[in-house]
C-alpha cells in the first residue's frame, strides 16, 4: 500500500516543516533584541580577544595565533550552541508531539538547521577577519564546504544521543552544560596538540575535527588521508549511534510529556 | 446506525500502556543496588482492550470521567501513541484540533502561527497559502491576526486553533474538548461548521463534557471507563446512562 510516492510526499512535507520551524527559531532569536544578529558575532569576538590577549602571551609556539584560534573557535562555538539548543527540543515540544503525529526528530533537526544558517551567515565576516589576520584563500579553501556539511552531521548525530536521553532524565542537560567547558580545554581549540600526549588527545573525537579544520583554514594544505578518514568514520558512528538511540527511546517519549 | 457505510476507523483489542518514571534518587539507588532487577519505570495500563468501528460520515462522541483514557484513545487513533497490543486502522487524513495554546508561539503573530501550526499538521505550503484567507475570515479576528499571540485572550486562541482545523477540510476531524472557551457566538458558529462538515461526509470524533453538545451533534457515542468501552450505542442513550451514574 505504502509506495514510493507516498514516502516522497511525506519527506517533502517533513522537509517543509523542518524549514518553517528552523526559520521560526531564527526569527524568534532576534526578535525583541536591539542588536539582533550581531550577537552571534560579538560572542566569539569576545572569546577571541580574551584568548589572543591573555593566552597569546602564554602560548608562543604558534605562529599567527589569532588565525589559529579563530579557525577552531568558530566550529567549537557552532557545536556547543547547536548541542545546547537541540538537547531540550524534544522535551520542549511535548505539547505538539502529544497532539500531532509528526516525528519528534523534526524539532532538534530544525534547531540544528537554524543554527547552521546562522553559522553560515557569520562565517562571512569571520572569513574576512581571517583574511585580515593573514589567511590567503586558495582552492583548498573550498574544502570548507564539505567540512561544514560533515561537521554538521556529526553534531546532529552526537546531539541526538543527548537529546533522546534527556527526555527521560533531565540530568543529561545539566551534565552536558557542566562538561562542555572541560571538553573545550581537552580539545585543541586554542592550543596545538602537544607531541608527547598526542595519542591520548586523538581519543577525543573533536581533536580530529579541529585538525581537519586547521588543515583547511590555517595551514592551507591538502589534508592527509588520516585527517579525512577519521572525521568521516567518527561522523558515521555518531550518526548511527544518534539515530539508533533515538529510534530505541522514541516509543517512550510520549509517556514523558 | 450507519452500518451501510464503510468504517474509517477500526480499533481491535487496543491496549496502551505508559512507562511512568519512579521519581527520586531513591529509585535510582534501588535500581543500582538490585543490579537492574528492580525497574526504574513502572508500567501503567491506560487502555485495556478497546474495540471500536467508526463509520464514514458519522459523528462519534466519547464520554468518560477525567483520566478514563479518552485522550489516549484519540492519540492512539491519530498514530501518536503506538499500541502495545491490537491495532488501529485509519482510512483518511486525520486532523487534530490542537488543545488551547498548544503549538502556538506567543512571540509571533496570529498569521505566523497559522503557518507554523499548519506545518506541524503536515499541511503543505501550497495548501496553507490557498486557505489562509479562509482561516482568517472564519476566525473573525480581523486585524488582531497581526498581533502577537501572547496578547490574545484564551477565546481568541481557541478561535485561531479551531479556524485552522475546520477550514482545512479534513477527512477525519478530532475535537477534544476545545470549544468551551469561545464566546457564545463563536461556539454556535463552530457547532454549525461541524454539522456542515458532517453533512459533507467528514467523520468526526468528538470528546466533550458538555452532554447537550454530544446529544445534538453525535449519532453514536461510547462511554469509556478505566480504559474499556463500558457502553456503546446511540448518543442519546449513552449520554443518558452516563449522566445517571452521577445522580
Amino acid at each position: 500500500m505504502k509506495n514510493v510516492a507516498y514516502y516522497k510526499s511525506r519527506i517533502k512535507t517533513y522537509y517543509e516543516t523542518v524549514m518553517i520551524v528552523a526559520l521560526k527559531n531564527l526569527k524568534l532569536r532576534y526578535r525583541n533584541s536591539a542588536l539582533g544578529f550581531l550577537w552571534t558575532l560579538i560572542n566569539p569576538l569576545f572569546m577571541l580577544s580574551i584568548f589572543v590577549f591573555v593566552f597569546g602571551k602564554i602560548v608562543n609556539n604558534i605562529e599567527n595565533y589569532p588565525l589559529y584560534v579563530l579557525s577552531g573557535l568558530i566550529f567549537w562555538n557552532f557545536f556547543v550552541s547547536s548541542s545546547n539548543q537541540m538537547i531540550n527540543k524534544i522535551l520542549e515540544s511535548g505539547g505538539i508531539l502529544k497532539s500531532v503525529n509528526i516525528p519528534p526528530v523534526i524539532f532538534p533537526l530544525s534547531a540544528l538547521i537554524s543554527n547552521l544558517i546562522n553559522f553560515l551567515i557569520t562565517f562571512v565576516p569571520f572569513f574576512a577577519l581571517m583574511i585580515f589576520f593573514g589567511y590567503r584563500p586558495s582552492w583548498i579553501t573550498l574544502l570548507i564546504i564539505p567540512y561544514i556539511a560533515l561537521f554538521s552531521m556529526f553534531t546532529f548525530g552526537f546531539s541526538m544521543i543527548l537529546t533522546s536521553m534527556n527526555v527521560f532524565f533531565r540530568d543529561i542537560e545539566m551534565f552536558w552544560t557542566s562538561i562542555t567547558p572541560a571538553l573545550f580545554y581537552a580539545t585543541p581549540v586554542v592550543y596545538m596538540v602537544p607531541a608527547d600526549i598526542k595519542n591520548y588527545m586523538l581519543l577525543n573525537p573533536f581533536t580530529h575535527f579541529m585538525e581537519l579544520a586547521r588543515d583547511i583554514l590555517y595551514w592551507d594544505r591538502i589534508p592527509t588521508l588520516g585527517h579525512v578518514v577519521y572525521p568521516i568514520l567518527i561522523t558515521a558512528v555518531a550518526l548511527f549511534a544518534g539515530l539508533s538511540v533515538y529510534n530505541i527511546l522514541r516509543k517512550g517519549f510520549i509517556s514523558q510529556f | 446506525m450507519k452500518m451501510d457505510k464503510a468504517p474509517v476507523i477500526i480499533t481491535k483489542d487496543l491496549e496502551v500502556s505508559f512507562l511512568v518514571q519512579k521519581h527520586g534518587l531513591n529509585s535510582i539507588k534501588q535500581y543500582f543496588f538490585s543490579f537492574g532487577g528492580q525497574k526504574l519505570f513502572e508500567k501503567k495500563n491506560v487502555l485495556r482492550g478497546i474495540n471500536l468501528e467508526i463509520y464514514q460520515g458519522e459523528c462519534f462522541g466519547l464520554l468518560g470521567k477525567n483520566g478514563s483514557g479518552k485522550s489516549t484513545l484519540l492519540r492512539t487513533m491519530a498514530g501518536i501513541i503506538k499500541p502495545d497490543k491490537g491495532h488501529v486502522e485509519i482510512r483518511g487524513r486525520i486532523a487534530p484540533l490542537l488543545a488551547l495554546g498548544v503549538g502556538l508561539e506567543p512571540e509571533m503573530s496570529g498569521i505566523e502561527n497559522i503557518k507554523l501550526c499548519s506545518a506541524y499538521m503536515g499541511i503543505s505550503k501550497k495548501e496553507i497559502k490557498e486557505s489562509i484567507q479562509k482561516i482568517i475570515e472564519f476566525s473573525e479576528l480581523g486585524n488582531d491576526i497581526h498581533m502577537q499571540v501572547k496578547r490574545y485572550s484564551s477565546g481568541m486562541m481557541a478561535r485561531l486553533a479551531f479556524s485552522m482545523v475546520v477550514t482545512l477540510d479534513p477527512e477525519i476531524l478530532v475535537v477534544d474538548e476545545a470549544l468551551a472557551v469561545g464566546d457564545l457566538g463563536f461556539q454556535n458558529k463552530c457547532l454549525n461548521r461541524i454539522l456542515e462538515l458532517k453533512n459533507r461526509g467528514t467523520t468526526i470524533l468528538y470528546v466533550s463534557h458538555n452532554n447537550d453538545e454530544i446529544k445534538k451533534l453525535c449519532n453514536r457515542a461510547a462511554w469509556i471507563e478505566e480504559g474499556k468501552v463500558k457502553m456503546i450505542g446511540q448518543a442519546q442513550h449513552v449520554v443518558d446512562a452516563y449522566v445517571k451514574q452521577f445522580c
